[in-house]
């Protein structure tokens, strides 16, 4: 696999106004590509829909370039990207992300007394509703160690957070999730 | 419906989402690479330092060209009226003694009396002389007298008749 370079330099690459700012584009592409992909068909379903967002996302990458200041991690102001892109294409569509989702996020399990009576339709479409209700930072790393099964570590690459904070910040996320499927669970 | 679970989400089991082949990532990225603009950065054609050059070179260049051709430009064919009355007397009298084999005595003298009169348009353009064809009988019976007398004669008989042509 082709060895990419770190993070300072593909931004140094990227603010620059030659050839070697496409490909800085190319290594985020690159590096980014995947998981943007499966972040985005989470809230979108369809493999077209997330097609369409994912390149609206890079070219707003290339467009904005300039307002990354290095503020935050590179990743984390490409998920915000991801993320108000997604949601401007489900206003646009008229539909919510908790609605006809064909394609369920979860369901329970065998052992669980909810399985067989809420369908997994019902509980993905929950499940999404109380994670697009969380602050960013929380739903960043709760989709990111939920859903991607990163460890700790490999998303403080991704957010330039500490093991510690990003800890705290996900039980919190959960705490706020399962407050929000009990209520769901207890009407 | 009652629940009291703790961690409602450790119930839960995770569905894949599906994810393309590397073929759908290496188009994506070649799409991507389609819709971007230019690197180049573009610049107004005004802002661009020789653009003013240019177009000062261009100036002096049609400025030149015209004035060029309006100075190499053909006279228009003209019809130039010669004032006759400008020349005078002595300049025809002039001429005419440059070119006195030309000319009949008598001819001359009519006609040099008559100078005053010619007014004349002059065609330059054609280089034609627009001359009276108004002849009087006179002159005719001259024409007729002189038809096969070369000239040479005559100017010999003018000379050995020592006659003058001022007398007339």
């Amino acid at each position: 696999m082709q060895q990419l370079p770190d993070e300072a330099t593909i931004v140094s690459y990227l603010h620059r106004e030659d050839a070697q700012a496409r490909i800085a584009l190319g290594w985020i592409i690159d590096l980014y590509s995947k998981r943007l992909y499966t972040t985005i068909r989470r809230w979108v379903k369809t493999h077209e829909d997330t097609n369409d967002i994912l390149q609206e996302v890079f070219l707003k990458i290339w467009k904005n370039k300039h307002q990354f200041r290095g503020n935050s991690a590179l990743f984390s102001w490409i998920y915000r990207i991801a993320y108000n892109e997604a949601l401007q294409f489900l206003k646009k569509e008229h539909r919510h992300q908790s609605v006809d989702l064909d394609l369920p996020i979860v369901e329970f399990h065998h052992s669980s007394q909810h399985f067989g009576k809420i369908t997994p339709e019902e509980i993905s479409a929950w499940l999404m509703e109380a994670v697009e209700a969380l602050p960013e930072k929380q739903r960043f790393i709760f989709e990111h160690k939920y859903f991607d099964d990163l460890k700790y570590e490999e998303i403080a690459e991704l957010t330039g957070g500490t093991v510690g904070g990003l800890k705290a910040n996900y039980f919190h996320a959960v705490k706020k999730i399962e407050d929000y499927l009990k209520t769901k669970l207890n009407h | 419906m009652n629940t009291n679970e703790e961690h409602i989400i450790d119930e839960l089991k995770k569905g894949t989402t599906p994810l393309p082949g590397d073929d759908y990532f290496a188009q994506l990225k070649q799409s991507v690479f389609d819709k971007l603009e230019p690197t180049v950065k573009i610049v107004p054609l005004y802002r661009k330092p020789w653009f003013l050059t240019a177009v000062a070179a261009s100036v002096a260049v049609i400025i030149s060209v015209t004035f060029l051709f309006n100075g190499n430009e053909k006279p228009q064919p003209a019809v130039v009226t010669v004032d006759w009355n400008s020349v005078s007397r002595d300049e025809v009298l002039a001429y005419i003694d440059d070119n006195i084999e030309d000319f009949e005595a008598e001819a001359l003298a009519q006609q040099l009396n008559e100078i005053p009169d010619w007014t004349e348009t002059v065609d330059l353009s054609t280089e034609t002389v627009s001359v009276p064809t108004t002849r009087s009988a006179k002159e005719d019976k001259y024409d007729e007298l002189f038809k096969d007398v070369d000239r040479e004669d005559i100017l010999e008989y003018l000379e050995e008749e020592d006659i003058d042509l001022e007398e007339y």
